[in-house]
């Protein structure tokens, strides 16, 4: 597929130091983006939930990843909010008791639960790393 | 599948995309103007993403360019590191080998998602700054000078060498000048007579053009210290290994001569320190010079004001003496003098 000039002026317009970097990374070269990225670390709880709820369930660990990615790939809780994928993986702020955990949906039923690491209430531009605390499969309709 | 990651490429992402948008692949390849059987071929990850069609799927989609690349990179990764060490047993082993754990908990690397090898194997080869790992032993053979052909050592030397190299990056000095480097030694001779204090040694060297950084290597690691010049800059690191003032301090001028005797070769190659005589006489000989030694050595009782006059500290003279053997490590002259750093 070729891009018209056009097209290239438009990408030129959005976000030209991204492109220059996939650009020259898919040629051979190595370069980072040198922005900081968030990190995830897992809970021995959500490791244990992990094998036993997800267990052969291919379609939500596949979906897992994708998070994983999306998370890993955000430079923070702020832009990973603001992800195009924030709203297709549903990820959202717990009220209530559970006003400090996010949630991510695996599927109809399955969420994943995730807290970020700072001080409550988050300066979410500030939350370079989540804790994957838990898979909760007792979900119906909500959340 | 194995067990660590579970990869797909962006397919999949680009499938969720798609059905939350309610737009058919036949619409989406219509738009991205491929054929359907290549959409399927992408959604079921069964090709790999041209740059072009990342950037127009950015475009159509809104989708971070950068998370598509991410993605599709990753998988590359997973693949070509599977197809050349098999298992994910093998590519653990080898990630180990470079020390992933102790420089996270030196806070020296992040690794972003520590259960999955291919993400720990991309966190490495940012840290590393090099493409991949096959073309880093070239590049330690071309770019450094180890005396020693162990390879778990120099490996462990070149991540000390790394992370100092990215901690010096803010540092902000005057120009070096060759010149002046006879005046830093006068005053080097000044602040070896104080009490050790880390900081007032690195501003001193700052003063004169020259980054001196200091910090701990990885266990195991028998470095002491390296030299090279970074554009114009020379730059010194030093480890506490032998945790001893004067063994610091000679590493120190160790580092120094070379900077003196090798600045030019030091710009395409940087020196990992280990017995090299002449430089080692010379650094010996900027601690004490050859003629105050002997004078030394022969005067016992006069020792104390020749020292004082020549701004010798004590340790470094029972230091060489302990070295050549003309007195015991465990003679109270030595450990009545050690200073430890």
């Amino acid at each position: 597929m070729k891009l018209d000039n056009n097209l290239v002026i438009t990408i030129k317009i959005l976000s030209i130091d991204r492109i220059f970097i996939v650009y020259y990374n898919l040629l051979g070269y190595n370069i980072h983006r040198k922005e900081t990225s968030m990190i995830i670390t897992e809970t021995k709880k959500y490791n244990k939930s992990l094998k036993k709820i997800l267990k052969n369930r291919t379609k939500e660990l596949e979906r897992l990843e994708n998070i994983k990615n999306l998370i890993i790939n955000s430079d923070n809780l702020h832009s990973l909010l603001l992800s195009e994928y924030k709203n297709i993986y549903r990820i959202e702020k717990k009220k209530g008791d559970l006003k400090e955990f996010y949630t991510a949906r695996l599927n109809e039923k399955i969420r994943l639960i995730m807290r970020p690491v700072g001080d409550y209430p988050y300066v979410e531009i500030e939350i370079d790393e989540i804790i994957f605390e838990d898979i909760d499969d007792k979900h119906y309709g909500e959340g | 599948m194995e067990k660590g990651d579970n990869m797909s490429g962006f397919g999949s992402m680009l499938n969720d995309y798609l059905e939350y948008h309610k737009i058919s692949q036949t619409e989406f390849a219509d738009r991205l103007g491929i054929s359907q059987k290549h959409m399927n071929e992408i959604i079921n990850d069964k090709t790999n993403l041209s740059v072009d069609l990342i950037i127009a799927i950015s475009l159509l989609t809104n989708i971070d360019v950068n998370l598509i690349y991410y993605v599709e990179n990753k998988k590359k990764i997973y693949n070509e590191l599977i197809s050349k060490y098999g298992s994910e047993k093998d590519i653990n082993k080898m990630l180990d080998s470079y020390c992933l754990k102790e420089m996270e908990e030196k806070g020296w690397i992040r690794l972003k998602d520590k259960k999955s090898f291919t993400q720990k194997y991309m966190d490495l080869i940012e840290f590393l700054n090099v493409k991949d790992i096959s073309t880093f032993d070239s590049y330690l053979d071309k770019r450094f000078l180890f005396k020693k052909k162990d390879n778990s050592n120099n490996i462990k030397i070149y991540l000390w060498i790394n992370h100092c190299d990215k901690m010096i990056n803010d540092i902000d000095i005057g120009e070096y000048d060759s010149n002046r480097l006879s005046e830093l030694l006068l005053e080097l001779k000044d602040e070896r007579m104080k009490k050790y204090n880390e900081e007032n040694l690195i501003k001193l060297f700052h003063k004169y053009g020259i980054i001196l950084y200091i910090e701990d290597a990885l266990k195991g690691s028998k470095v002491r210290g390296c030299s090279r010049v970074k554009i114009n800059t020379p730059v010194i690191y030093l480890t506490r290994y032998l945790k001893e003032k004067s063994s610091l301090y000679f590493t120190l001028y160790h580092e120094l001569m070379h900077i003196k005797k090798d600045y030019n070769m030091l710009k395409n190659k940087t020196i990992v320190d280990e017995d090299e005589k002449e430089i080692d006489e010379l650094a010996l000989n900027e601690m004490i010079p050859k003629d105050i030694y002997n004078e030394l050595l022969l005067n016992v009782s006069d020792r104390e004001r020749i020292d004082k006059e020549n701004k010798i500290p004590l340790s470094f003279l029972y230091t060489r003496m302990a070295m050549e053997g003309k007195i015991k490590y465990s003679s109270s002259e030595y450990l009545s003098h050690r200073e430890i750093v």
